[in-house]
């Protein structure tokens, strides 16, 4: 796996779905931060300087649609890649998220192995750039 | 055998139109003809105002409404136009029958000479086919003419007095005259007393009407006549120079009193029209405020009398026949057959009836319908006293009321209308919301439980599973799968308490009996908070549905411990007070806003917040509230003076606990 050393922050407001991110993530090597509020995401993401970003959008203090630029200003320079993980399906919803900035989306629920394909590519596409 | 035809109305652009569509409709009901109705559309209707235009396009959309075709047809001359469809229908398969058109106010002394279009198709067609028929289409029944404005009934005691005075008076200044002149300054002057006269007439019909003022002016004549015209003191006129005089001095007399009772007439009636006006807008001031069309009603019906002092009645088509119509306020007020006939011509036709209109059938009330440019909403009764003379500006007015009347509900309807709209939108709304919120909060679990079995078996797979690493994620999935059950739960819970399915079963319950269970059931919920029980010193028994109280309590301690940060304890204490038996949770978190203290019970509150709550909480407060009033109960909510939600739930009936005496006995 090739996830070691990158630095992978995740907001969401769900405490079991931060738990087996972190499992997962920590088991593919990567270094896991995570924050249940937009606010403390925000400050993370500035202390951090993450990889990637993994964003619920319903989260209890901002919207998770909202808060999507303001992840990319925290590193204007390498702007870092954003997977949205959310439960709303709708087609606008879809839009919207790829019209503010998000490199890529899964519906909740997922599986894992969908979760760290969509991660490593985005990576990988980092890199690339 | 029936021969096949129609019936045609000729419709203008004026604005009590519809009143010819609906005789239409109703000739065509009666006749079982089909009936269009017929604008002709002359270079003049682009010259015309945009509402006239737009008035036009109403009345097509109206006559389809009520079963009949709206044609639009171009002619340089309506007469012309009129005569050409008729003409040009008669060689077709159905002719025109019948001909409705409409006869429209006729404004001053010029107007009443020429004759109007539906004069000249009633002699044009006179004898022959097809049968043409006028409706009026305001109230021609009243004129003004001279003799309303003379205001002749109005004469009083006081002006005839008047009147006398002033030849009196004049007579004395004359006297005074002659008294200062020589008797031969006197004969020159003679003639000039009649200026004293001619003065006091004017000031009497300027003062008090034409009535006092004609009579100054007989009594002045005569008065000259007797005094002053020799020979003296008798009517008898010698010289016929002095006659001339005389008859001249008449003749200016009355054309005086004439124009200037005429002024007094038409500075009385501004006043009285100011006077209306300002009554109309007080009647639309205090209506303007109802919200709906009974209140509407029993303020202007309280108005109205007010202003008349007349007997006001209100009548309305009931809801399911718009066809009908009946009393709508006030409700005890008794008519006549005649009264009724004269009711339903008003409604069928669309025009003033009763007392002072053509068809009066012998009725007391006078009937107004009340019209709006897009519909009849109802008909305005008035019921006029025996000694009050009706004239064209009482007509006026009652058509003004009832314009403003007609507004007023029109309005009404049109607020209802859009207000029912919004809550059937406000309603989509919800659920839509309902649908996403249940989504998400289905999903939320198990997007945890997917996720945590996949990362399981992804582990496992590569026999790299370490027994805590799977302990934490079972525990995860085990916790979630709970938390899922529960909302699930919830969401029955609250569809059977609403459609009443749940059955309530209260019995005497020892009040320590509901919370025994409740640190096993929330063991999983508290691994890092602590439950503290307050007991009672003495123990009571409490009158309550032992399965459905143990519901609430759980779900309101579940929810108090949600919101508690960790390490802190929830106090659950209870017993006896003013209110009833109390059951009080109390956490230490961050409390609750207290704009919210209404809106926490309420099952849709949750769905108004953003997605991420903790799952399960509202619906699960709403379905306590729900319970807990079954029971005859209620729940209260409070913050804590030192910080921290209070949920109290309160039982009515509750006694001391009769367990210890029974076991004796």
């Amino acid at each position: 796996m090739s996830l070691t050393g990158a630095k992978i922050v995740a907001i969401d407001d769900t405490p079991s779905i931060r738990t087996f991110l972190r499992l997962s993530l920590e088991y593919e090597g990567a270094e896991f931060y995570d924050a249940g509020t937009a606010k403390e995401g925000l400050e993370l993401c500035k202390t951090v300087q993450p990889d990637l970003v993994i964003l619920d959008l319903g989260l209890p203090d901002e919207d998770g649609l909202d808060v999507l630029p303001k992840i990319k200003e925290t590193q204007p320079g390498t702007n870092p890649p954003v997977v949205v993980l959310t439960v709303r399906k709708g087609r606008r919803t879809v839009k919207d998220i790829f019209e503010k900035g998000a490199d890529s989306y899964l519906a909740k629920p997922f599986m894992v192995d969908d979760l760290l394909e969509i991660i490593e590519k985005n990576i990988d596409t980092c890199h690339t750039h | 055998m029936k021969k096949s035809g129609k019936i045609v109305v000729f419709v203008s652009t004026h604005p009590k139109t519809h009143a010819l569509l609906k005789a239409a409709m109703n000739k065509s009901l009666e006749t079982g003809l089909p009936w269009e109705a017929v604008y002709i559309e002359t270079p003049e209707h682009y010259l015309a105002d945009r509402e006239a235009r737009e008035r036009i396009i109403r009345f097509g959309d109206l006559t389809e409404k009520m079963g009949g075709v709206f044609l639009q047809i171009p002619h340089r001359n309506v007469l012309a136009g009129i005569k050409s469809y008729i003409n040009e229908a008669e060689s077709t398969q159905s002719p025109i029958t019948d001909v409705i058109v409409g006869e429209s106010d006729k404004e001053g002394f010029l107007a009443e000479l020429k004759t109007s279009i539906a004069e000249k198709l009633v002699k044009l067609y006179h004898g022959n086919a097809p049968i043409v028929q006028k409706v009026h289409l305001s109230q021609r029944n009243y004129s003004t003419s001279w003799f309303d404005l003379l205001r002749l009934r109005d004469i009083r005691f006081i002006d005839i007095f008047y009147a006398f005075l002033a030849v009196g008076i004049a007579y004395v200044c004359a006297e005074t005259l002659r008294a200062n002149l020589t008797s031969i300054e006197w004969k020159i002057n003679n003639n000039n007393i009649v200026a004293f006269f001619l003065i006091g007439t004017v000031i009497v019909s300027l003062r008090c009407g034409l009535l006092p003022g004609l009579l100054s002016a007989i009594l002045g004549f005569s008065t000259i006549n007797y005094f002053y015209i020799s020979p003296l003191h008798s009517f008898k006129i010698v010289h016929s120079a002095e006659g001339v005089g005389l008859t001249i001095f008449l003749v200016s007399a009355v054309l005086v009193s004439i124009l200037g009772a005429y002024s007094q007439a038409t500075r009385n009636s501004i006043q009285q029209k100011e006077k209306r006006s300002q009554a109309l807008y007080q009647i639309y001031r205090s209506a303007s405020n109802a919200t709906d069309t009974r209140t509407a009603l029993e303020i202007l019906h309280e108005d109205l009398t007010k202003f008349f002092e007349m007997e006001v009645a209100f009548f309305m088509p009931p809801a399911l026949n718009p066809d009908d119509i009946q009393l709508k306020y006030p409700e005890d007020i008794n008519f006549s057959e005649n009264d009724l006939k004269s009711l339903n011509l008003c409604w069928k036709e669309v025009r003033t009836t009763g007392l002072g209109a053509l068809n009066h059938f012998e009725s007391q009330w006078r009937f107004e319908p009340l019209t709006t440019l897009n519909s009849e909403l109802g008909v305005l009764a008035i019921k006029i006293p025996q000694d009050i003379r009706l004239d064209a500006s009482f007509g006026r007015l009652v058509s003004a009321l009832a314009d403003q009347v007609s507004a007023i509900l029109e309005r009404i309807e049109l607020t209802k209308m859009m207000g029912e709209s919004q809550v059937r939108e406000e309603r989509e709304k919800l659920r839509a919301m309902l649908l996403s919120s249940v989504s998400h909060d289905l999903k939320t679990p198990l997007a945890s439980i997917i996720g945590s079995l996949s990362i399981y078996k992804r582990m496992r797979r590569a026999d790299r599973l370490q027994p805590e690493t799977a302990d934490e994620l079972t525990d995860t999935a085990l916790e979630e799968a709970q938390r899922l059950d529960s909302f699930i739960s919830n969401i029955l819970d609250m569809t059977r308490i609403e459609s009443g399915d749940i059955e309530f079963s209260q019995e005497w319950t020892e009040a320590s009996s509901v919370l025994d269970a409740m640190p096993k059931r929330l063991q999983q919920a508290l691994k890092k908070n602590k439950l503290i029980f307050n007991a009672p010193e003495k123990e009571f028994e409490v009158f309550l549905d032992k399965m459905m109280t143990e519901q609430v309590l759980q779900n309101l301690i579940d929810n108090a411990i949600k919101y508690s940060p960790t390490n802190t304890d929830v106090h659950i204490s209870y017993g006896p007070t003013e209110q009833g038996f109390i059951y009080k949770i109390r956490d230490f978190g961050p409390g609750i806003p207290e704009d919210k203290f209404q809106s926490v019970f309420d099952k849709y509150e949750r769905l108004k917040r953003s997605d991420s709550q903790v799952a399960g909480t509202g619906l699960g407060l709403a379905i306590s509230k729900a319970v807990m009033l079954a029971q005859n109960g209620d729940i209260q909510i409070s913050n804590h003076p030192e910080g921290g939600a209070e949920f109290i739930i309160i039982f009515p009936e509750y006694k001391a606990s009769e367990n210890e005496r029974s076991k004796l006995a």
